[in-house]
């Protein structure tokens, strides 16, 4: 293990600022029991992390959820983040904003705007977020369209159940007038797990929705920059999951605990330490839970003598504790795994799977 | 490669340069953050929503020796260029 001194800071801040959320997507990957309201970090708090984070080199700062407008104070929260240096993003479901609380945001300092999408058709679209939705991010797009310095990207959310209405999909992304859209497969983790044998795609739907893909890139270059994720269980590699374990990448979650990944949590034995008792730097070289996989002198083979190693870092630690329960193993989404026709069974078995869909239901964690 | 050096260069919206130190420039932009090294910062400077890609050159240009002159030209274009296909930068017509 190389020196934590010699570690460089992370270049991005995740604050997942509350967990409350007025959506119930079937697809969150949320962890399943959620930080309550009142465990929530002060504005104080934030800001004081947002100075530590900046004097540590994060460039990037995330505001994130649950819904980061369910906070009254979410325009200081922004302004702090711009006032201590950092490029400040919220992902937001757009239930909450309004035409001049937007305003309020952006003359606080608020740099981009993400919305994600979660189809083409309304009733479908509310379905898969477990609420009517649709037509006020539609609104609120328009909104957000007119704003001349407020980067704008849309995030569109597929799965089985929508992938076929991709071409629909990008055109009324277009519509809203973003520079960025980015293609997102379904992350099965928490409570998208449930639901995985729903909404993990077929390897048809893959091929087909590829080919949308690549000739929407053309038709759009210079325009609308077009970024897509290949899904885990269809890929050769896995992906480098948060660009390496404690390497580019702090998320605090609304209590304040600094961890890794925000699925984190579901890997046994780790403990995460809080903003409340740490700086910033104290949490990133010393914090035991930044330690567990950070290196590759916790690897095994095949990840140990790959060459990838440093390309994709052994892949996702949570996922290899899902499939494989152990959190050590090789990703299995990697094709060099032993355990990859595990992960293929899984794909290849869901369309047979069950037909109900779970919506998300807030299991909260009990501070006593 | 521009096919059209009269077209005008603008950064997107919420894209901006920022000094992270003396040393290091970059342009912060939705997804992540470029550093400018060499001429990049010099070339940024001049976009400023006026400037076409063919004063841009000629600017750094009157700058530099004349048998620096091809080169400068490659290379601004080909910089603006890959901005351009992040949809960092946005062409307009003057």
């Amino acid at each position: 293990m190389t020196s934590t001194q010699q570690i460089p800071g992370p270049l991005s801040l995740v604050c997942e600022v509350t967990h409350r959320c007025p959506l119930h997507c079937v697809y969150c990957s949320n962890p399943l029991v959620m930080q309550q309201a009142e465990a929530e970090l002060p504005t104080e708090a934030w800001t004081r992390v947002f100075t530590e984070a900046a004097q540590l080199g994060v460039a990037h700062l995330h505001l994130t959820g649950g819904e980061p407008l369910a906070r009254h104070d979410i325009a200081d929260l922004i302004r702090a983040g711009r006032n201590a240096g950092l490029y400040v993003n919220m992902i937001t479901s757009a239930i909450g904003l309004s035409e001049p609380r937007l305003a309020a945001l952006v003359e606080a300092g608020l740099d981009h705007i993400q919305l994600s999408l979660q189809d083409a058709d309304e009733v479908l679209a509310n379905r898969w977020a477990g609420a009517r939705t649709h037509a006020k991010k539609l609104e609120m797009a328009a909104l957000i369209k007119a704003q001349p310095h407020l980067a704008f990207t849309v995030n569109i959310v597929v799965h089985r159940q929508n992938l076929d209405r991709l071409e629909e999909m990008i055109a009324l992304a277009e519509s809203m007038g973003p520079e960025r859209m980015e293609i997102a497969h379904v992350q099965y983790y928490g409570w998208a797990l449930k639901n995985r044998d729903l909404l993990l795609p077929t390897r048809e739907q893959l091929e087909r929705s590829t080919k949308t893909l690549r000739e929407a890139q053309e038709r759009l270059a210079g325009r609308i920059h077009l970024q897509a994720v290949v899904p885990d269980y269809y890929a050769r590699y896995p992906k480098a999951c948060v660009g390496g374990w404690g390497r580019q990448l702090m998320l605090i979650d609304p209590a304040g605990r600094a961890m890794p990944c925000h699925s984190a949590s579901i890997i046994s034995g780790l403990a995460f330490d809080n903003v409340r008792d740490h700086d910033l730097a104290w949490l990133w070289h010393e914090s035991s839970a930044f330690h567990r996989f950070r290196g590759d002198d916790w690897m095994q083979e095949p990840c140990r003598s790959c060459e990838r190693k440093t390309v994709d870092f052994g892949g996702c630690r949570c996922q290899a504790m899902q499939v494989l329960d152990d959190a050590d193993a090789t990703d299995p989404a990697c094709h060099l795994s032993p355990h990859h026709e595990q992960l293929i069974k899984i794909a290849e078995a869901a369309p047979a799977g069950t037909n109900t869909l779970h919506y998300r239901t807030i299991e909260l964690l009990s501070h006593s | 490669m521009i096919e059209d050096l009269q077209q005008v260069p603008q950064l997107a919206r919420g894209c901006r340069v920022q000094a992270r130190s003396e040393e290091e420039i970059v342009l912060l932009v939705p997804e992540g953050l470029l550093r400018l090294k060499g001429a990049g910062a010099e070339i940024l400077a001049l976009v400023d929503g006026q400037r076409t890609i063919a004063q841009i050159v000629e600017t750094l240009q009157a700058q530099y020796p004349p048998e620096a002159h091809t080169q400068i030209a490659t290379e601004a274009s080909s910089f603006l260029a890959s901005l351009h296909q992040r949809s960092v930068l946005l062409f307009r017509q003057p």
